[in-house]
C-alpha cells in the first residue's frame, strides 16, 4: 500500500513545476485515483504555483514552495506553503462568466479555475511564518453541479 | 508542446496541437502559435485531441488569438477536446469566445455558419 502523504519542494521554475506534477500524478495513480481527478489536482497545483512564479513578490531569490498532498477516499487534501508577500486567494472575487477577454485575462483566470476544481479551506501563516494555503479536491469523477455552467 | 498548421482552404487553416498547454507548454509555442493564427489572416479550427492538459495560460493563448481573428472578420472553433480540457472550457463558460465542438466536420461547418 503506498503512503498516503506526498511531499515535495518545488523550485519556482516552469520545468520544476512540470516535474512536481508528474510525481504527484504517480502518487495519486498509485492510490487508484481516477485520471480526471488527478488532472484536476494537477490543474490546481499548476495554477497556484504558476501564480507564485509569475505574480508573487519575494524578498530576495524565491525559495522553493512546499507542497503536501494527502490521499483520502473522499477528497485529496492539498497544502501549499510559500515565502512570498501574503496573498489570500479567497479575497479575490471571481469574474463574471464568460470572462472579458481584455479585463479578466490580464488578471488571470487561474484562481477562478482553482475555485471550480477545489474548495479553498484556509489561508494563513505557517508556524515558520510562511504562507499556508489549504484546499481539497473532491475524489469523485463528477464536478459539483455549481462548478460548471 | 508542439503544433502544426494544415491549410484547409484559401480562407481557413487547421492547427493541430499536441502536448500539455501549461506554463511550460505555452512558453514553448506562444510566439509561433500567435504568428500562425493571428497573423495568418484566416479563420481556423483548433484540433485539441492531442492536448492532454490546459491551464489558464493555455486558455489565454487560445482566446487572445481567437479574439484577433474575430475582430478581423474571421472565426476560430476548437474541437476534439479530452475530458479535462472540455471541463475547463465548460467551467469558464468560454463558448461565446471560443466555441468547442465534438469533431472536425462540425468545427469546419461552424466557420461558415
Amino acid at each position: 500500500m503506498p503512503a498516503d502523504l506526498f511531499s515535495r519542494a518545488i523550485p519556482l521554475q516552469a520545468a520544476e513545476l512540470s516535474a512536481a506534477q508528474e510525481a504527484l500524478a504517480r502518487f495519486l495513480e498509485g492510490h487508484g485515483v481516477a485520471p480526471i481527478v488527478t488532472q484536476r489536482v494537477a490543474l490546481v497545483v499548476e495554477e497556484l504555483v504558476a501564480n507564485l512564479i509569475h505574480h508573487a513578490r519575494f524578498e530576495g531569490p524565491p525559495p522553493p514552495a512546499r507542497l503536501t498532498a494527502a490521499f483520502g477516499t473522499a477528497e485529496i487534501r492539498l497544502r501549499l506553503e510559500d515565502a512570498a508577500a501574503p496573498f489570500d486567494p479567497r479575497e479575490r472575487p471571481d469574474p463574471a462568466l464568460p470572462p472579458d477577454p481584455v479585463r479578466d485575462f490580464q488578471g488571470g483566470l487561474g484562481l477562478p479555475l482553482v475555485r471550480r476544481m477545489a474548495e479553498l479551506r484556509s489561508y494563513g501563516p505557517a508556524p515558520d511564518g510562511w504562507n499556508r494555503l489549504e484546499l481539497a479536491v473532491p475524489n469523485r469523477r463528477e464536478l459539483a453541479p455549481d462548478s460548471v455552467t | 508542446m508542439r503544433f502544426e498548421v494544415v491549410e484547409l482552404s484559401p480562407h481557413a487553416n487547421k492547427l493541430v496541437l499536441v502536448g500539455r498547454l501549461d506554463t511550460q507548454g505555452v512558453g514553448a509555442i506562444e510566439t509561433g502559435f500567435t504568428a500562425a493564427v493571428s497573423a495568418a489572416g484566416r479563420s481556423a479550427v483548433l484540433d485539441l485531441s492531442g492536448v492532454e492538459f490546459m491551464s489558464s495560460l493555455g486558455l489565454r493563448l487560445l482566446i487572445s488569438n481567437a479574439q484577433v481573428v474575430t475582430r478581423r472578420g474571421g472565426r476560430v472553433v476548437a474541437f476534439g477536446a479530452q475530458p479535462i480540457v472540455a471541463e475547463v472550457f465548460r467551467a469558464m463558460a468560454l463558448d461565446p469566445l471560443l466555441p468547442l465542438v465534438g469533431g472536425e466536420a462540425e468545427a469546419v461547418s461552424r466557420l461558415a455558419g
